[in-house]
């Protein structure tokens, strides 16, 4: 059987308090999408830093492609592991295109900082987001969904096998949320692995191959979207009452209230 | 493809993005920089004629003329010493910038020059009458700079990739300032007036042997910096994103405030802890180049160079037969010019 491209096993971490994530499993495979669902502060960010090794797990271990990833220096885990953080700020004036370059920073040396191949991965990455027309911009122009996509761009130039995308849709209108939801699924049929948290059980339905579920820092489901988002589950995680529904493979839940506590 | 942008190419070994602002804006620092030490060399009491300062400039010593030797054994160390000095305070500010991610960072705001100031002061009081030679001072400089360094970086080790190491250096900063002022004011120190001018900044001591110490330092430090200089872009976007790029970023910015602590220590011993050139020359390298930081970081250094020359130059030639000292100097005129350049940006913007 081929080996996890990302394996979470018995990982704990706490920002020096209480663990936020405690005693936490999970694998995900080549080519699959896998959407970390929950309430807000369940520890769906942090489980994604500790995946990209930006937090170091108290117990447990993380493996990228078999290797621990404390072990693999910044520049070879930024080669197997891309990451679109939540809230990047980078400065107003830097130009959009030196942004989206720099996504190849772990490729390149001293001597080599722009070569061909870089080259023909950000303008892969340019097209794959369509921010064509943004290219010739400086970031502080730029409006919270296009700096967004930008910031992707620069994520899917880095040209890691793992995409790590926290809250994507951010910022984003209703067809640019689907554009960067296509382009992620597109990375993990093209062989890539992609782990995004999501708040929409609409588009987790629709675009993950699994969905984990997390509650206060551990696992509470994990399995096809079918599987987890039942109206259970939701009323147990979330505190909702809703009705699922099914209709062009996706799972829709209509809301009907604050569940009995 | 990249627009504004030509990249320079030699086989698969080397590929080095440079902006087409750069390749213009850099010749004409370099060109307003020659121009300036001419006109500078030719600046003093004594008329000058150019053929004085051609021969100065390419004759070997004893083969030169009297006024020639004059320009030669006086004035050429001093612009020497004023163009290397201004160019590494600003590559020290332009560092300490990158590494806080704030514009308003100085060499004299981390405390690096206080904590030069107060090795080489304690260095004085302890030497006595005693002289003490040029690269003991700077060892001594570089030793307090360096020691002011770690003490930011030791107690804002925990904020040390945000803007939090901005108020520990800044603390750090008024701590040692208050030494230098108790040694200055109890200090039976010999001379105390000159010690007062060199506190403030100038380069009326200066002779050749340190501008030689300033020009190995230079050789040493530039090569560095440029090398080391990679990780700057990325580190402009912040902590996480930088180590999710593959940037480990504590050593990178341990390393930087190290290399700015050692642009700024031999400085602050041969010339004295010249304030605002770092801040001043950063922000007009970034107005003029863009944010790509190696070609700010080149671009700085040659602004810095030229305001600290037109500093000290008109500081020796404007009021004489007083000179004024280029550290009083730019805090005057360049004080005006920031505050000026700031409103023209905000109002551009």
């Amino acid at each position: 059987m081929e080996q996890p491209r990302i394996t979470v096993d018995g990982v704990s971490f706490g920002y020096g308090g209480p663990p936020v994530i405690e005693a936490l499993s999970l694998e995900a495979r080549r080519g699959e999408f896998l959407a970390v669902l929950g309430p807000n502060g369940c520890g769906k960010s942090t489980l994604l830093k500790v995946i990209a090794g930006l937090n170091r797990p108290s117990a447990g271990r993380v493996l990228a492609g078999g290797e621990d990833v404390s072990a693999l220096s910044r520049r070879m885990l930024a080669r197997r592991i891309a990451v679109l953080t939540q809230a990047g700020s980078p400065p107003p004036n830097m130009s959009v295109h030196e942004m989206i370059a720099m996504g190849r920073y772990s490729h390149q040396s001293l001597l080599s900082r722009r070569s061909r191949e870089d080259e023909a991965a950000v303008a892969r990455a340019v097209r794959d987001m369509q921010v064509e027309e943004l290219l010739g911009k400086r970031v502080g122009a730029l409006s919270g969904g296009q700096l967004q996509r930008c910031r992707m761009a620069m994520v899917l130039a880095q040209g890691s096998e793992t995409l790590l995308l926290d809250e994507p849709t951010t910022y984003l209108d209703l067809k640019h949320q689907f554009g960067i939801l296509d382009c992620a699924r597109r990375q993990a049929r093209a062989g890539r692995t992609v782990i995004a948290v999501l708040h929409d059980f609409t588009q987790a339905s629709l675009y993950a191959d699994r969905v984990a579920m997390l509650s206060r820092g551990r696992l509470a489901g994990l399995g096809t979207p079918e599987e987890v988002l039942t109206e259970e589950m939701i009323a147990a995680v979330f505190g909702v009452r809703t009705r699922a529904a099914r209709a062009h493979g996706a799972v829709f839940h209509v809301p009907l209230g604050a569940a009995a506590p | 493809m990249t627009p504004g942008t030509t990249v320079l190419r030699l086989g698969r070994v080397l590929s080095l993005p440079v902006g087409r602002r750069f390749l213009i804006v850099a010749p004409l620092l370099l060109l307003a920089l020659l121009a300036s030490c001419w006109l500078a060399l030719a600046a003093g009491y004594s008329g000058t004629r150019a053929a004085d300062i051609w021969q100065a400039v390419t004759l070997p010593r004893e083969a030169m003329e009297d006024p020639a030797r004059m320009i030669a054994g006086f004035r050429m160390p001093r612009i020497v010493a004023a163009v290397l000095a201004g160019s590494m305070m600003a590559a020290s500010g332009y560092l300490l910038q990158v590494v806080s991610r704030n514009g308003l960072a100085d060499p004299g705001l981390l405390g690096l020059s206080d904590g030069a100031s107060v090795a080489v002061l304690l260095g004085g009081a302890l030497a006595g009458s005693a002289v003490i030679a040029p690269p003991v001072l700077a060892a001594l400089a570089l030793a307090g700079s360096l020691g002011a360094a770690l003490l930011v970086v030791g107690l804002g080790r925990r904020m040390l990739t945000g803007g939090g190491i901005i108020l520990v250096g800044l603390a750090t900063s008024i701590f040692l300032g208050s030494i230098v002022e108790i040694i200055l004011v109890t200090g039976s120190a010999m001379n105390f007036s000159a010690l007062m001018q060199w506190s403030r900044g100038t380069l009326a001591a200066v002779d050749a042997a340190d501008a030689r110490l300033l020009g190995l330092w230079w050789l040493l430090l530039v090569p560095l910096a440029l090398g080391l200089g990679r990780s700057m872009s990325p580190l402009l976007l912040g902590d996480a994103e930088a180590r999710a790029l593959g940037v480990p970023t504590r050593a990178s910015v341990a390393a930087y405030i190290i290399l700015a602590a050692a642009f700024a220590a031999p400085v602050v011993a041969t010339c004295g802890p010249v304030a605002f050139i770092g801040l001043m020359a950063s922000y007009v390298a970034r107005s003029l180049v863009g944010d790509r930081p190696t070609e700010v970081l080149l671009a700085a250094m040659l602004s810095g160079g030229l305001i600290l020359l037109w500093a000290d130059t008109a500081g020796r030639t404007l009021f004489g037969p007083v000179q004024v000292s280029a550290g009083i100097m730019i805090s005057v005129v360049g004080v005006l010019v920031f505050v000026l350049a700031a409103r023209a940006g905000r109002l551009a913007r």
